[in-house]
């Protein structure tokens, strides 16, 4: 999928939930938040969810939800769509949301860009959050792997680097996982210059 | 966005659609105005439920309906009605109730209890069937009728013509059951008994396939090589019917919406373009609102081969 790609299937999704008089709020990681914020100009497999809200603009602080707790209507509309264009089933999908349970990066909410797709709202990831969690997916993954160019791509200062090691190595504190994201800073510090 | 839409398709089938059922009364002999003769086989029950369904755009339907129930029910099947009446939209079951009483009325045969609402009185008064008032003229397209009136209203009469209406091509059980649209167990048993006559012939296949032998039929019922085809009206009249329906939702629908709405007609009826199956366009090869335009395009093909081949 293009960011082209992307707004016109999330346009499709927000225009069936308006017509069915549904509001729904998501958050995007990975590519597609990458993309559709212009950080990253390639194109993406699937669109991440990490969270859900429900009557997204409702006056009031937001509650996160899993993606999974969504009205069936929802999930109704996203295989509509995934017929109506030929996507796979999971062209929109919450394997990431397990990290809403584990912990999301402080601040995380108040950092999210909304913008409106009929019925749907979507929340984009704020560049810090996007820096963070990347590389939490970098830790294990090859050096040419997409999540670590994502992260190269992000340009990270090495002050929002340190922040982010610093939280990813709250997710897992064993002594080879640290070894791993010491490994992982070394080559994105060598590479975003 | 399309100019084109969903009610624009819609109202341009309808218009084929009525003009069939004009062509389709006169064929079985009724005051109706028609440019040209029917050439496939008139399904009474679909015309009827069909007709009941168009009177709201074209009210005299409704009068030849009336019509009928009062000089031809004797010749209608309640059970294929009943059969094939979930098809239409849901206010024709009110008019179908008022078509089963008009029947009740006019030719004093129990069997129209069962579709009248509510029940009626007459049946406590002991009511015995007429004779099948014999009204009509039996042109080919009328074989329906015609074979109803020599075997009476039944399975193997309408399996029968289905038969010939195919000019000597096989079918299978699925096949007849399909277009007649009776239980497939009751046209199993037909076609093994009127193959068992020798009214038809069983075909060597698998599985199992009848024909009707074209030479055959065509002299015994003096068809002049003018077999009627036959072109699953019901099916037609029941997509046309759906058709309408969805486009009365689709006003204030989007183009992407509506291309989906045209997705799922497509899907809800893929038997008739199975039947069909060059008329429509593969709607997976058409993302998104894209399929709207070819969908309306494919609708509007369907009504010229309605008009122009088919009614």
């Amino acid at each position: 999928m293009k960011n082209t790609d992307i707004q016109t299937f999330l346009g499709a999704l927000g225009e069936i939930l308006a017509h069915e008089r549904v509001e729904i709020g998501v958050i995007l990681v990975g590519g597609a938040a990458l993309l559709l914020q212009g950080l990253r100009s390639r194109t993406t497999t699937d669109i991440d969810v990490i969270a859900a809200v429900l009557n997204p603009d409702a006056t009031g602080k937001l509650r996160l939800m899993s993606p999974a707790d969504l009205p069936a209507s929802f999930f109704e509309a996203v295989q509509r769509v995934a017929r109506d264009f030929g996507l796979p089933a999971n062209w929109i999908n919450s394997e990431v949301a397990t990290q809403l349970h584990s912990g999301l990066p402080p601040g995380f909410i108040d950092r999210i860009t909304w913008h409106r797709y009929g019925g749907l709202w979507v929340g984009l990831a704020g560049r810090r959050d996007l820096i963070f969690l990347k590389l939490h997916a970098t830790v294990d993954q090859d050096p040419a792997s997409w999540h670590t160019q994502d992260l190269i791509a992000l340009k990270p200062t090495h002050h929002e680097l340190e922040e982010a090691a610093a939280w990813v190595r709250t997710q897992d504190a064993s002594a080879e996982f640290v070894t791993m994201v010491d490994q992982v800073m070394a080559y994105v510090k060598a590479h975003s210059s | 966005m399309s100019k084109l839409t969903l009610p624009s398709a819609a109202i341009r089938l309808r218009e084929a659609l009525v003009e069939a059922a004009w062509i389709q009364w006169k064929a079985l002999g009724l005051p109706a105005s028609a440019e040209r003769p029917a050439r496939s086989v008139v399904d009474p029950e679909a015309l009827i439920l069909a007709s009941l369904w168009l009177q709201r755009y074209e009210s005299r339907l409704g009068k030849l309906t009336r019509m009928f129930a009062t000089l031809g029910s004797g010749l209608v099947s309640t059970q294929r009605l009943k059969n094939l009446r979930k098809a239409y939209p849901a206010g024709t079951m009110a008019d179908l109730s008022v078509f089963a009483l008009a029947a009740l009325h006019g030719s004093k045969d129990p069997r129209w209890q069962s579709l009248v609402e509510g029940g009626s009185s007459l049946r406590r008064k002991g009511m015995k069937a007429e004779d099948s008032f014999v009204l009509f003229q039996y042109p080919p397209p009328a074989l329906m009728l015609r074979l109803r009136l020599a075997f009476s209203v039944s399975i193997k009469a309408d399996t029968l013509a289905f038969l010939i209406a195919l000019a000597g091509l096989a079918a299978t059980v699925p096949m007849v059951t399909e277009a007649i649209g009776y239980q497939g167990r009751g046209v199993r048993r037909a076609l093994e008994e009127l193959a068992a006559a020798d009214f038809i012939k069983s075909v060597t296949s698998v599985p199992v396939s009848y024909r009707a032998e074209e030479t055959r039929w065509d002299q015994f019922l003096e068809l002049r090589g003018s077999s009627p085809g036959w072109w699953h009206w019901h099916q037609l009249y029941a997509f046309g019917a759906d058709l309408d329906h969805a486009a009365g939702e689709s006003q204030d629908r989007s183009s992407y919406l509506q291309s989906s709405q045209a997705r799922d007609l497509v899907e809800r009826h893929t038997r008739l373009f199975a039947l069909f199956p060059q008329l429509m366009s593969d709607p997976g090869k058409l993302p998104g609102e894209a399929y709207l335009d070819r969908f309306v395009e494919d609708i509007g093909t369907l009504a010229d081969r309605i008009t122009h081949n088919w009614a």
